[in-house]
């Protein structure tokens, strides 16, 4: 093992003497040493439950025609240009094969087809219209990307009772509960490293506002309109965020933490409804931080309560070394490497732009920011042939949806792709050239409205892309 | 229990479970300790005592008034008859705007609107149906087969303000059976309204009981304050968008007057501030002792309260600032009307950005930056 572990590590960094070295064979070795399976079959399981939970509740809430086939118009994301909605019946069609995929991976029935069927039809769905984006089902993405490639049908799969090798073998590497770990765990710190920021500190905001709108629960609504527990909360959310992982992968702390886990997001859940499907998800994936055999523990405790005399399924074998060969691993461990680093880097582009990430959305999406900020908007287009022509007003409703409305009018990547939407149906109904500006205000965090995008820009002329905005109006420091 | 026996020890299970009643005990006591702002259920108790079950109160008796007029003047042709049936219809029209923002519960379920005031009226089967001699209807016939657009104030507006009316009104059977149809089906569906709000009606319960207990079934759905001020984010966008914004030309090739309806009796700027006012009643409360949608912003933005409660008042003083009638406003005072215009801006961007934001309503779909009910 050790010297195998050596050889992949000289492979994968060259032949560094010395100390460097021997950390990393040390590394390897660590994410090489075998494990229950027993534990990422219980997170392939809960996994597919919740999927499988979430498309029946898209498809009994109306969600798959009020999302996608009631919308004219669908925000594609910059590149993804060709995933349209398929017509009524295609995506009812999707969802039902989304459904089954679901099972599939809950089942670990033909578990690799079955995974990447998930990724390739749930991030399809996600990647329709940039309106409907939510961060927990990005997560959800990235979780079935990375699963596409973990041997999660080891054990208690459908796959396994066909598989003699798998009985024969059941153990996994480590790493790869390390890896679901990490891109768990990096939902948690960069949630919490976005709420150290003046309002979420400082002003308690928008914990505030939500915290006060929920004073009519029974019991405890009257405690929730105090600000000292909207203050609490803030304070205790973001040390929550930032530390429960911590607590998660300490040993001692972790039954604790899982408590508390639960409580938090139980009590998010009934607080605040709109949050839907995250809080279950977190509760879910989150097991993935216990011992890797706890359903074996679970499974015994069961057969003790029922008085089962026959022994749970023990975890014996380690797995061979020569599995797989030096290269495929040594590949394995550079590609998780460099998949993580992504997923620190992509959270942290904000960085890159000017201004308050929160007010511009200039790298907003795609970086954990849960719970931030309260924004509404309302956005009119003002629309003439030159700047000194007479204008006509257009507003966004005519375009799109109720639901699209609210979602771009505080979001200037949309409020710009709406200005283009106006410009080409325009110029589609023969009105020629037309210049688009916007009168876009949005009240942020309790603030009192303010400007958003400069109205003397010509949007129509502004091309979408990845730098700065120049015609995003700076933050409004003033709070209300 | 046995998953939790799987994963926590059961020393901590033990203890855990030993101290959350007496947690639980001392968070219900300290939450009962604590007052201050009204909560959303006594705002609803006071709207629905105070404001909306007066208004429609008020719509029922002044459109029994309505019919008591018209059917007088049927009965007894004259100049001063039809006066007074016009200021009757001017009264019922002026409490029924009032109530324009309080378009939720009954009014909603029943599809009044479509019974009492539809836009735009088809002037020309009206006129149609009374130059017909043969011509005969009721109130039930009216409500049960005519369309929206031959029925309500409007088409009541087109009988009683054509400038034959009292001719017409001696002449023509069908013009007397037409008008008292109209009238009694406005007095018999404003009266069933406020039936239903107050004693039940065809629902066994008062809508007041089940609207005000609304607010403690926040956690599941149809908050009743998210429904009371979404209704005034849709009137206020009606007034400035459909209406206001294409009768001044602000969204096509010119001005259209036939956005605003009342053209008639002239009556589009007292419809504009009788609407005005049914939002500042709304907002502020009936009076200095009753609770409002104010309550709720106040504690969060005094700001954004006070600026709403200025904005409402400017614009009602904007309204009385135009002279003559709105339609002729327009075409021959349009700086007058677009500083109203101006004005009614003002309260739609307060209302659809800060109150909104404040209260957590959802106008379209509903979003906590990202984590959408999905």
């Amino acid at each position: 093992m050790s010297a195998q572990a050596t050889s992949i590590a000289s492979l994968a960094l060259g032949r560094v003497p010395g100390g460097f070295e021997r950390l990393t064979s040390r590394l390897i070795r660590s994410v090489l040493h075998p494990v229950s399976p027993y534990s990422a079959a219980a997170f392939r399981i809960v996994f597919g439950l919740l999927g499988l939970v979430a498309v029946v509740r898209f498809a009994l809430n109306g969600w798959i025609s009020q999302l996608y086939l009631e919308p004219v118009h669908h925000f594609s994301y910059y590149g993804f240009s060709w995933v349209q909605a398929w017509p009524a019946w295609g995506m009812y069609l999707h969802f039902a094969l989304l459904g089954l995929a679901c099972l599939g991976v809950m089942l670990g029935y033909r578990y690799r087809l079955s995974i990447t069927a998930f990724f390739l039809l749930f991030t399809y769905v996600e990647l329709i219209d940039r309106t409907t984006y939510l961060n927990h089902y990005y997560l959800v993405s990235l979780l079935s990307f990375i699963m596409i490639f973990l041997p999660l049908n080891r054990v208690a799969s459908l796959d396994a009772l066909g598989s003699p090798k798998a009985h024969d073998s059941p153990v996994i590497p480590r790493g790869i509960l390390w890896l679901l770990m990490a891109q768990v765990g990096l939902v948690y710190v960069f949630g919490g490293l976005a709420k150290l920021n003046p309002d979420w500190l400082f002003h308690a905001q928008p914990l505030r506002i939500w915290l006060y709108n929920a004073g009519d629960v029974p019991l405890i609504g009257g405690l929730l309109r105090e600000e000292w527990v909207a203050y609490a909360m803030s304070w205790g959310g973001a040390v929550f965020d930032l530390t429960i992982v911590s607590w998660l992968l300490w040993r001692r702390t972790r039954p604790w933490a899982y408590g508390v886990l639960v409580l938090f997001h139980l009590a998010t859940a009934l607080l605040f409804p709109a949050l839907g499907m995250f809080p279950w998800i977190m509760m879910g994936v989150t097991l993935i931080f216990f011992a890797p055999d706890w359903p074996l523990k679970l499974i015994k405790r069961v057969r003790q309560h029922v008085n089962l005399r026959q022994a749970p399924v023990e975890f014996r074998r380690r797995p061979p070394l020569n599995e797989s060969p030096d290269w495929q691993i040594t590949a394995a461990i550079a590609t998780a490497a460099i998949f993580l680093l992504i997923q620190v880097a992509v959270p942290l582009r904000h960085y890159a732009y000017p201004g308050n990430v929160r007010w511009t959305e200039e790298g907003y999406s795609f970086a954990w920011r849960m719970m931030l900020t309260e924004k509404t908007g309302q956005v009119v287009y003002r629309v003439s042939s030159d700047p000194d022509a007479r204008a006509t007003l257009v507003y966004p409703d005519e375009y799109l949806t109720p639901a699209q409305v609210e979602r771009m009018s505080h979001q200037p990547d949309l409020i710009l792709a709406t200005a283009h939407l106006v410009r080409d149906d325009l110029a589609n109904q023969g009105y020629g050239r037309a210049q688009v500006r916007a009168d876009a205000y949005v009240s942020y965090n309790g603030r009192p409205a303010a400007r958003l995008i400069d109205p003397t820009v010509d949007l129509a002329t502004v091309q979408p892309g990845i730098g700065p905005r120049a015609w995003i109006l700076p933050y409004p420091e003033k709070r209300g | 229990m046995l998953f939790l026996n799987s994963l926590v020890p059961s020393k901590l299970l033990h203890a855990a479970v030993r101290l959350a009643p007496i947690l639980a005990a001392l968070l219900l006591a300290a939450a009962a300790c604590l007052g201050g702002a009204p909560s959303d259920k006594e705002v609803l108790i006071d709207l629905t005592d105070e404001v909306v079950a007066p208004a429609y109160r008020q719509l029922a008796g002044d459109s029994a008034e309505l019919d008591s007029k018209a059917t007088a003047l049927c009965s007894a042709p004259s100049e001063a008859a039809l006066e007074d049936t016009r200021q009757a219809w001017r009264s019922a029209r002026a409490s029924w705007l009032q109530t324009s923002a309080m378009s939720f519960g009954p009014v909603m379920d029943r599809r009044s609107e479509s019974l009492l005031d539809w836009s735009p009226t088809d002037t020309a089967a009206i006129d149609e149906s009374v130059a017909d001699t043969g011509f005969s209807t009721d109130a039930d016939q009216v409500r049960n087969s005519y369309s929206a657009s031959r029925r309500g104030f409007g088409s009541i507006e087109h009988l009683l303000f054509r400038d034959d009316a009292v001719a017409t009104v001696s002449g023509s059977l069908g013009y007397c059976q037409y008008l008292i149809a109209l009238t009694q089906l406005g007095r018999e569906e404003t009266e069933a309204i406020f039936a239903d709000w107050t004693e039940g009606g065809e629902l066994g319960t008062p809508y007041r009981d089940y609207f005000t207990d609304r607010a403690s079934l926040s956690l599941v759905s149809g908050d009743a304050v998210e429904e009371v001020v979404r209704t005034q984010v849709f009137l206020i966008r009606d007034i400035v968008h459909m209406r206001m914004a294409t009768a001044l030309g602000l969204r096509g090739d010119g001005t259209d007057l036939t956005a605003i309806p009342g053209n008639a009796a002239d009556n589009g700027l007292a419809d504009l501030r009788n609407e005005l006012i049914g939002m500042q009643r709304v907002y502020e409360g009936s009076g200095a002792d009753s609770l409002g949608i104010s309550d709720l912003v106040r504690p969060l933005s005094e700001e954004t309260d006070q600026r709403l409660r200025e904005q409402l008042a400017a614009a009602i003083k904007a309204v009385d600032d135009v002279d003559g009638p709105l339609r002729v406003a327009i075409e021959e005072r349009p700086e007058q009307v677009h500083a109203l215009y101006d004005r009614l801006a003002d309260i739609q961007l307060t209302l659809a950005t800060e109150v909104v934001s404040l209260l957590g309503v959802s106008v379209g779909f509903s979003d906590t930056d990202g984590d959408t009910l999905r």
